[in-house]
């Protein structure tokens, strides 16, 4: 009903009339970014507004041995704690200690992370950070992975400063063209503007053994989410890019908290091979920079067994496409198994510069 | 901002295009006093969410996840922490993220949805362990799976373990991959005038619009009627400072404000900012200022006349600054701290915004760190009988050791009569029906 409006300063109406209603709007906004034009020891990135989460993307080129970290509103006080995990290995601590970690492999190779932080001045700030470094160039050599949490324990301020550091100075720092962007969410902002633009959403039409983003416009950034449900058989989920089927890829791999596992110099990166049963969800990163080898992180639930009686399985990977000529304008995922991916299988490809 | 989005909307609408707005906001939700549960529901089906979850403690909590309140045995999962071997769980009553502990926690995760399907989710938290960075945080990653197959529209984040786990201002946000921007629409009070009725068609209630609150007593000029001793000085028509830089300080600003400045209800708020800052170190030594109302304006260690307000102490036992509700019935006294900073995270200048706020017996203090006085910092409740007689506007100096500073300012203080809470838009009150 519309509102009508009576003598007397009377008003009638619904009681969703008289209520407030909520805009959409909002999510993932870029808030700073600072890109190094010459090797510089650290990544700066100043003035970041008071936002409750951020998402940080950290394409650390080093140069030289160094370790990246970063530290917080330039604390360089031992104000930081960090759990670790290197390669699926044991998880290690540091306690009061003047940097929270990112990968800390020194090495002049690229490092990507892509790090989600709480944010509330009053709190200490909680940081989970996933990182994929390249490792000695070439699919010869299978990339490394970091998990990280991290907590910086300021209860004072709001993340005003993200800088990227070698912790050890042992470096000249990172390389030309390195960079951290910050984006930033807040439950009341109201921008439509955000980062991440859609890239491809593609659905399947009719069972298949490829699922295609098809030519994509090529972005640095790239954020993948693709869900594959089975027709009945087995498959295979392979990953790859630009329709490259060479031994151009190396991945590390772990399923269900076990010991990682390296493929090197192979056709695809294999997110499951030949293991699908039901359902298969993943949720995938990447560092598309044209002249350097693509880094991606990734990470997938699979439902072996529909139902409540059987727990799903977890993987965990990081790897590498070797191409250092070209960005990614094109994600396959395909079966080489008994099944085929049924038609409610999906790509939906996120991008940012 | 909201003009343009709505413009937006209908010429794209207009051209027959629906535009998507990638991982925007689908529903967000953040808690106004210390709970257990947190809800974003009426969300609209998205085939894939992020969500996001920070919750400060007030308890220890566990974390469970739960979508459109089923509670059936529908879940299953698999989970690490600390890096530590995979445990499984199958047939249970909610997605039990398995990070139960005494301190502040965020998670984020990925969900993905798709209509026919099983619901799986993808999890990851981070708990601070104690407070400090000597303690390293614990960390998890899971998985899970909801059987239902309908798409969701509401998801839970709860704590199991009870007790009012989740803090205030805790968060949970849900961002959907395929949102379609809309604009806000502002309530019905933002266009009416303060004073008409409203006849609710459906629901036959009347209501009356209040306006928003002002002050009955609104303060900056502290040249005029106020005493004011050495160690305080008005700074023209707004507000005064204070230097508390010395030894045996005991001294009080106050002005006789008359009997009805508050009754027995009333909001008081000021805010309080440090320009220097030295913590003290003396052992069995107190540095502390009362900012408040009194029934007189006496002074000492503890001044004896009925009091309400704020306690701000330097305390070198735990090297911090503590912000404390006092509520002080003659010799009996009764507070609590509210918020406490390290002496090393103090800098300067810093405000904090006061707010005092008396319902009867009692008396809370909660601490802002904006002017809005919209984002907490702390909240303390006492209880006190016996306190009568305030209409004197107390500041207290008083310090005992060689060291430590904390000189400052306040910009003065406003006071609602009447109320506990202070509206600072027009609110719709039920009148009957």
């Amino acid at each position: 009903m519309a509102l009508t409006y009576q003598a007397g300063r009377r008003v009638q109406g619904t009681a969703a009339d008289r209520a407030a209603v909520d805009g959409v709007s909002g999510g993932w906004k870029e808030v700073g970014r600072t890109t190094l034009g010459s090797t510089t020891t650290t990544i700066n990135v100043a003035s970041i507004p008071d936002k409750r989460y951020y998402m940080v993307l950290v394409d650390a080129n080093m140069a030289g041995s160094t370790n990246s970290a970063f530290q917080l509103n330039g604390d360089t006080g031992s104000n930081y704690t960090n759990r670790k995990s290197y390669e699926g290995g044991a998880d290690a601590t540091d306690t009061s200690f003047t940097v929270g970690r990112i990968q800390g492999h020194g090495g002049p190779v690229p490092d990507f992370n892509v790090m989600y932080m709480s944010n509330l001045a009053a709190k200490e700030k909680l940081i989970i950070n996933h990182g994929v470094n390249q490792n000695t160039a070439g699919a010869g050599t299978a990339p490394r992975r970091a998990e990280i949490a991290t907590k910086w324990a300021n209860t004072s301020a709001a993340i005003n400063r993200f800088t990227a550091v070698d912790y050890l100075n042992s470096g000249s720092g990172y390389a030309t063209g390195a960079e951290v962007v910050v984006l930033g969410y807040d439950p009341d902002d109201t921008h439509t503007d955000n980062f991440w633009e859609q890239l491809a959403d593609v659905t399947l039409s009719s069972t298949g053994d490829n699922l295609s983003s098809g030519t994509i416009t090529a972005k640095k950034y790239l954020w993948i989410q693709t869900y594959i449900s089975d027709t009945g058989g087995q498959d295979s989920v392979n990953m790859t890019f630009n329709n490259d089927t060479g031994n151009n890829y190396a991945f590390r791999r772990n399923n269900n908290g076990g010991t990682d596992a390296t493929t090197t110099s192979t056709s695809h990166i294999t997110l499951n091979s030949s293991e699908v049963t039901e359902d298969l969800f993943s949720n995938v990163f990447i560092i598309n920079n044209s002249s350097n080898e693509k880094l991606v992180i990734g990470h997938t639930i699979q439902n072996q067994t529909l139902g409540a009686g059987t727990a799903p399985i977890r993987k965990e990977f990081v790897g590498k496409w070797s191409n250092t000529s070209s960005q990614i304008t094109e994600i396959d995922f395909d079966n080489d198994s008994s099944g085929s991916y049924d038609t409610n299988s999906f790509i939906k490809v996120w991008g940012s510069n | 901002m909201i003009l343009q989005v709505a413009m937006i909307q209908i010429l794209l609408s207009k051209c027959g295009v629906v535009t998507k707005m990638v991982w925007g906001k689908a529903g967000s939700t953040t808690l106004s006093s210390a709970g257990d549960t947190m809800t974003v529901s009426d969300m609209s089906a998205n085939n894939s969410y992020v969500y996001l979850f920070h919750a400060p403690a007030n308890a220890s909590y566990n974390t469970i996840i739960n979508f459109d309140n089923d509670s059936g045995t529908k879940y299953a999962e698999r989970k690490s922490a600390n890096g530590g071997a995979d445990s499984t769980a199958v047939s249970q009553t909610d997605f039990n993220t398995g990070d139960g502990t005494d301190s502040d926690g965020f998670h984020f995760g990925y969900i993905v949805d798709v209509s026919g399907e099983e619901t799986l989710i993808i999890d990851w938290w981070n708990r601070a362990n104690t407070a400090g960075a000597g303690n390293a945080p614990y960390r998890g990653e899971n998985v899970g799976k909801f059987t239902e197959t309908t798409q969701f529209t509401r998801i839970d984040f709860d704590n199991s373990s009870g007790g009012s786990g989740f803090a205030t201002d805790s968060n949970l946000t849900a961002l959907g991959s395929d949102i379609t921007p809309a604009a806000a629409i502002p309530a019905l009070g933002a266009n009416v005038q303060v004073g008409s009725r409203y006849e609710e068609t459906d629901t036959r209630k009347m209501y009356n619009l209040q306006g928003a609150d002002t002050a009955s007593l609104a303060v900056v000029d502290f040249s005029s009627g106020y005493t004011l001793p050495a160690k305080f000085s008005a700074t023209g028509s707004n507000g005064y400072t204070f230097t508390e830089n010395a030894s045996s300080i005991d001294q009080v600003m106050y002005k006789d404000l008359t009997t009805d400045v508050v009754g027995t209800k009333y909001v008081m708020r000021f805010p309080f900012t440090l320009t220097s800052f030295t913590g003290h170190t003396t052992g069995a030594n107190n540095h502390k200022q009362e900012i408040g109302l009194g029934a007189s304006y006496g002074t000492g260690e503890d001044p004896t006349h009925d009091f309400v307000g704020l306690r701000y102490t330097a305390n070198q036992s735990t090297s911090k600054i503590d912000f404390q509700i006092l509520a002080r019935d003659g010799s009996t006294k009764n507070y609590s701290a509210a918020y406490s900073l390290a002496y090393s995270s103090v800098s300067t200048p810093t405000t904090w915004y006061i707010e005092i706020i008396r319902n009867e017996n009692d008396y809370t203090l909660n601490v802002y760190s904006d002017s809005a006085y919209s984002t907490s910092l702390g909240t303390a409740t006492v209880t006190q009988t016996g306190i009568t007689g305030l209409r004197y506007f107390n500041h207290n100096l008083y310090t005992q050791s060689t060291n430590g500073v904390s000189n400052g300012s306040s910009a003065g203080y406003d006071i609602y009569n009447n109320i506990t809470s202070v509206n600072t838009s027009n609110t719709w009150q039920e009148i009957g029906t």
